[in-house]
């Protein structure tokens, strides 16, 4: 049938083709990890001690959010799109890349709070695992994320 | 031989179906990891055919589109796209009735919400419905002697 000669011809022309076996969202970030964690330094065998809540309500985000550095964990065009004025786009697909060219500025010693599209997306969850791995002292969700942020009517800043 | 009203009826619902499925398509052959948590999500298919099915299905959504738009073999692309409705009917409602929160797809990949898996069983009904239409006058046209 063409569209299997096609399908899977067509993956082996893109520049990182999809490999034949699946692999959960969560094992192609550990292997990101991984290799983050070799360049700099050994990452932990687990995550780094929390202090206060892993997750933020909205007020809460609200209080903390002058102080703190926000990352979006969507897919940058989302973040293109629209995003918490000040957050920085550290989408969990393409997390290495991204977390690479973020470099110092994660370094700052600010807390992080992550978020993704709502309350059900997961990529928020996995980069702030991520985030731990790799050392990150405090690392939280803002657990409604872009949804509840812009049902709330608040201020909203596009990529330049 | 001038087409006559339903018969443009039946290639507007072609062109409809069509755009539907291309549209669809092209999101997900754009972004096949995302596609392929999709499929994941609905813990229906072994890790072998997880991948295989996100490149491969796609592809198959565009080339029955296209046939569909152009009108080219109408009522075999309708009918194959109405199996396809069918399968996902299929496996929207598992999960559904399995209580599995699963990301659709369907357009490029979301969040998990059971509000959205019921309103895209919905829609994949309506499709399928419309896909049946399609088929089931083209086999009616192919059936009637020519006048």
């Amino acid at each position: 049938m063409a569209s299997v000669l096609i399908g899977l011809g067509g993956n082996q022309l893109r520049e990182t083709p999809l490999p034949l076996l699946y692999e959960t969202k969560q094992a192609r970030l550990e292997r990101e990890v991984q290799r983050i964690g070799a360049g700099q330094r050994a990452v932990g065998g687990a995550e780094a001690p929390a202090s206060g809540p892993q997750v933020l309500t909205l007020e809460e985000f609200e209080a903390i959010r002058a102080g703190a550095l926000i990352l979006d964990a969507r897919p940058e065009i989302f973040y293109r799109i629209g995003h918490v004025p000040g957050a920085l786009s550290l989408p969990r697909k393409d997390f290495e890349t991204a977390y690479a060219a973020l470099g110092a500025r994660l370094a700052e010693g600010r807390p992080l709070v992550v978020y993704c599209a709502g309350e059900t997306c997961e990529d928020a969850e996995l980069v702030r695992t991520a985030l731990a791995r790799l050392g990150h002292a405090q690392v939280q969700v803002f657990q409604g994320g872009w949804e509840e942020w812009q049902a709330a009517g608040r201020a909203e800043e596009k990529a330049p | 031989m001038k087409p006559t009203a339903s018969e443009w009826l039946v290639r507007l619902a072609g062109w409809c179906l069509g755009g539907v499925f291309v549209y669809a398509g092209v999101l997900k052959v754009t972004d096949p990891w995302a596609f392929a948590d999709s499929v994941a999500s609905f813990r229906l298919l072994p890790a072998v055919l997880i991948n295989p099915v996100a490149l491969i299905l796609p592809v198959l959504e565009i080339i029955l589109g296209v046939a569909l738009i152009a009108g080219v073999k109408r009522s075999v692309g309708a009918g194959m796209l109405g199996v396809l409705c069918v399968l996902f009917a299929a496996a929207l409602g598992q999960a559904l009735v399995r209580g599995i929160e699963v990301d659709c797809g369907c357009f490029g990949g979301g969040a998990p919400s059971t509000a959205r898996t019921v309103w895209a069983l919905l829609r994949d009904i309506g499709l399928g419905l419309l896909a049946w239409w399609v088929w089931h006058r083209g086999r009616r046209a192919a059936n009637e002697p020519v006048a």
